[in-house]
């Protein structure tokens, strides 16, 4: 076996080339070469996707055509609203809705043709979390409207309403902003999928699964709650601050890869402004900049060595309330504007494709020995002792007998905890020896069979963890004899 | 981020841990659950294959009829899933589509329950899935699941509509087990993506099935048995391996991209297909496949000296499953209705040491593009 990184995380690992985004710690987001800035401010979804899809902008007549093709494929079947009718009734959330709708949802595609499936899926997104949403609140789903623009659309089936220019850009200006952002983990998913030669539908699927989970779309919701909550209170300053009392963290505030402040969120923040002014509703904006500022205010108390900004789920999540999208919508809504770009890297991904096949690093037993079901935790003294005789375990009496010395089982137990090898220095540090002389002394003893020396450092060998679990485990020796 | 090295296919990386399985491609050996493969498949039922991957043990008799039990209670779909199958198959949609779709609507008339009750309800479906997609797509209603059948003849049972032969089951037993796990490939680590966003075991569960519907992975055991079909027709194997390989075309069954040696599972499997065979098959077919084998084996030698192209796992994949009764279209997801056992550990043993999967890309686009305005494009 070849030396291997291990890194779980892929966070210094390009997996891929790609000419849709550039995500940048020092605050710049490029989207096919465009500074999202100057793309939120000028383009509509139709016109971001096309851009995504095909590298650059439409030609007015080509831009029509595009937004006429989306309109056109926007339908459902009875199958599926028959699922997302169930799934509403058992009070599925609305992600889980959109995997089910999206995933059985009989798109009437051909997969070879990669294109057309990718513009079938971003146009029936849409329909399938607002087919949900009209059933989760008890109203027959509205069929889609092919005059409107997709953004127009979607609100329009939510709400049996035509929304306001005002409301229109607004979502516009959220969809364009959040619909590509380089490789995170449901764009990953997706590309992994395409990455079998699989189809379009399938990775859109596994994105949505993705993008289900808390820690990739789950915050926009509770920065939803937080809002609300302070709009409520008598004083959202003095709500910010009793919530930060108890926690150290305020949803909405700082991100993984932007050290300082997220473009995105500049992007729609700006945007919120404006709505908000233009449609006179400044109540809730007043709220959003109270929250906005003492949040980060007090965060930046608490936590000098870096700058809590508001992400772009706060503005998001601002933003899209003032929209009249529905709080438990927000992640789905989100999955509406990413859609744009998943597909996009699918096709980016076919373009140039390497199957995707990491390694895994095995840490279980090796060589069990199959024990009949009737023989099963019972000791099995008998067949064992058959070939071991008293000189086959003398050897084995010796090496056992090296831990009867509790500093060496503290090495092992400080070897245990680490995923990686430790350093000599790291290592003595987990223990209570102080003394150079007897540290090395006893970790010489272990050497070996317990403790294997690495490139990296100190590491346990497998009859070193099997040693520790013996120990440490629920039923371990710690726990039954330390009392 | 800009310093970091490009590795499309991860080759050499690893992502996790894993108590689950060991792939050593150079010695020709797989692991699971700390057992040689040999030794799994013929001595474990699949359901016992599962419990030890979710517990790291192999368990008691009252476990194992408990575990048994539980998974028989979870096999039911809602009317609206098969709805979606029954649509599936009037408009031949894929096998692999039809399940996942099912799969993806697979929580619909279950409770939410914890992690390891969704593994276990996405392992004890899939096979309904599958059979109810089918039955329909043969022209016929799908049969219920019966609970006092075990996880693999109830498969076969729900699939044809009799009791499956000892040695049927038997047969497909071993095959789940031998195929249930092996590593982070494609599908395996598409679901470990999907829960490191803490996600559920349902969606990871439909990324992976979409993963594995991707011919570089699924592989390729239907082409085979149209091979060994053509072959037992004409009766002449070495005319149709010189045929092939002079049409410069692919002799499927053949090669793995992480063995160099002879694929364990193939061998474990080939030993399984001879006793199916011999007890209970169509020896004829069986003797036709081995020859086949001989043949193509010696004439690859010759052929590609450079490089030992071994039989692998496909290759007997197709001639035990064509054997036990399982139809050629569904080989595919039959690897998924044993595969689960495996996506499903992999996930509970990712959330218990999770770490989100965010990987980079290297931008090699456009910068500092600016706006035209529509009307001068």
């Amino acid at each position: 076996v070849t030396p291997s990184l291990f890194d779980p995380g892929l966070e210094g690992v390009a997996v891929a080339e790609t000419e849709l985004s550039r995500v940048e710690a020092d605050g710049d987001l490029l989207v096919r070469g465009f500074p999202i800035a100057e793309l939120a401010a000028n383009a509509d979804y139709e016109e971001t996707v096309f851009l995504l899809v095909h590298g650059r902008l439409p030609t007015e007549t080509e831009h029509e055509r595009f937004g006429t093709e989306l309109a056109a494929q926007r339908e459902l079947d009875e199958t599926v609203r028959e699922v997302l009718r169930q799934a509403a009734s058992t009070e599925r959330s609305p992600m889980t809705a959109l995997r089910m709708g999206l995933a059985a949802a009989d798109l009437d595609t051909d997969a070879s043709e990669p294109l057309a499936v990718a513009k079938r899926v971003v146009a029936v997104v849409p329909t399938v979390v607002a087919t949900f949403w009209r059933y989760r609140t008890g109203e027959e789903p509205l069929a889609p409207r092919e005059d409107l623009s997709h953004a127009a659309n979607y609100l329009y089936m939510l709400t049996g309403e035509e929304p306001s220019p005002a409301r229109c850009d607004g979502l516009e200006a959220f969809l364009t902003t959040t619909a590509e952002h380089g490789l995170n983990t449901s764009t990953f998913a997706a590309r992994v999928v395409t990455s079998t030669e699989s189809d379009l539908v399938s990775a859109a699927t596994a994105a949505v699964g993705a993008l289900k989970g808390p820690l990739h779309g789950g915050q926009f919701t509770r920065v939803r709650e937080l809002l609300w909550a302070a709009h409520e209170a008598p004083s959202a300053a003095d709500y910010v601050r009793e919530r930060l009392a108890d926690d150290d963290r305020l949803p909405g505030f700082g991100h993984r890869v932007y050290e300082v402040r997220d473009p995105r969120a500049a992007v729609l923040a700006a945007t919120a402004d404006r709505f908000y002014e233009e449609t006179g509703e400044d109540d809730f904006l007043d709220t959003v900049r109270t929250v906005e500022s003492v949040g980060a205010e007090e965060l930046a108390d608490r936590q000098a060595s870096h700058q809590p900004q508001p992400t772009v789920d706060f503005y998001a999540a601002a933003l899209l309330h003032g929209l009249d999208v529905p709080g438990p919508l927000l992640p789905a809504t989100f999955a509406v504007a990413r859609v744009g770009g998943w597909v996009a890297h699918c096709l980016e991904q076919r373009e140039n494709n390497h199957l995707v096949r990491p390694g895994g690093r095995y840490v279980g037993q090796t060589e069990r020995t199959w024990t009949p079901i009737e023989d099963r935790r019972e000791a099995s003294g008998r067949p064992l002792s058959e070939h071991a005789t008293v000189d086959s375990l003398e050897p084995v009496s010796e090496t056992l007998a090296v831990l009867s010395e509790p500093t060496r089982l503290e090495i092992l137990l400080g070897l245990f905890d680490g995923d990686t090898p430790l350093a000599y220095s790291a290592l003595m540090d987990t223990t209570s020896i102080e003394d150079k002389g007897r540290f090395n002394y006893h970790l010489r003893q272990l050497r070996g069979y317990f403790v294997r020396d690495t490139a990296d450092g100190y590491a346990l060998t497998d009859a070193g963890r099997t040693v520790v679990h013996a120990i440490v485990t629920d039923d371990g020796l710690f726990e039954s004899l330390s009392d | 981020m800009s310093d970091s090295t490009l590795n499309r296919g991860l080759e050499g990386v690893t992502v996790a841990e894993t108590r689950l399985s060991r792939v050593d491609g150079e010695a020709g050996e797989l692991t699971i659950g700390g057992f040689p493969v040999e030794d799994l498949a013929t001595s474990a039922t699949y359901e016992e294959s599962v419990f030890l991957l979710l517990h790291d043990r192999l368990p008691t008799a009252a476990e194992l009829a408990d575990f048994r039990a539980d998974l028989a209670d979870r096999r039911e779909i809602g009317g609206e899933v098969r709805a979606v199958l029954r649509r599936a198959a009037d408009e031949e949609k894929a096998p692999m589509d039809a399940l996942r779709m099912g799969v993806a609507a697979a929580t619909l008339g279950t409770d939410d329950g914890g992690h390891e009750r969704d593994a276990r309800r996405v392992v004890a479906v899939l096979p309904t899935i599958v059979a109810t997609y089918w039955r329909y797509r043969d022209g016929r209603e799908p049969l219920d699941p019966r609970p006092d059948l075990s996880h693999a003849a109830n498969y076969l049972h729900m699939l044809t509509g009799a009791e499956p032969s000892d040695a049927a089951v038997r047969g497909l037993e071993t095959y789940l087990n031998t195929v249930i796990d092996h590593g982070l490939n494609a599908s395996t680590f598409t679901a470990r993506a999907v829960v490191s966003t803490e996600s559920d075991l349902v969606s990871a569960a439909t990324a992976a099935v979409g993963s594995l519907k991707g011919p570089l992975h699924g592989g390729a055991p239907g082409p085979v048995l149209d091979a060994l079909r053509a072959v037992h027709e004409s009766g002449d194997p070495a005319r149709y391996v010189d045929e092939t390989l002079a049409a410069d075309e692919r002799l499927m069954g053949f090669g793995h991209r992480v063995y160099r040696v002879r694929d364990p599972r193939a061998a474990v499997l080939s030993t399984a297909a001879e006793r199916f065979y011999d007890e209970a098959g169509d020896a004829a077919f069986f003797d036709t496949a081995r020859e086949y084998e001989d043949v193509a084996l010696d004439r690859l030698a010759e052929h590609t000296p450079d490089r030992e192209l071994a039989t692998n796992v496909e290759f007997y994949t197709a001639v035990l499953l064509h054997g036990i009764g399982v139809p050629q279209p569904l080989f595919t997801p039959t690897f998924a209705v044993a595969r689960v056992g495996g996506w499903m550990a992999h996930c509970l043993e990712q959330q218990q040491n999770n770490r989100l999967v965010r990987p980079v890309g290297r931008y090699v686009g456009e910068t500092d593009r600016t706006w035209t305005p529509r009307d001068e494009r």
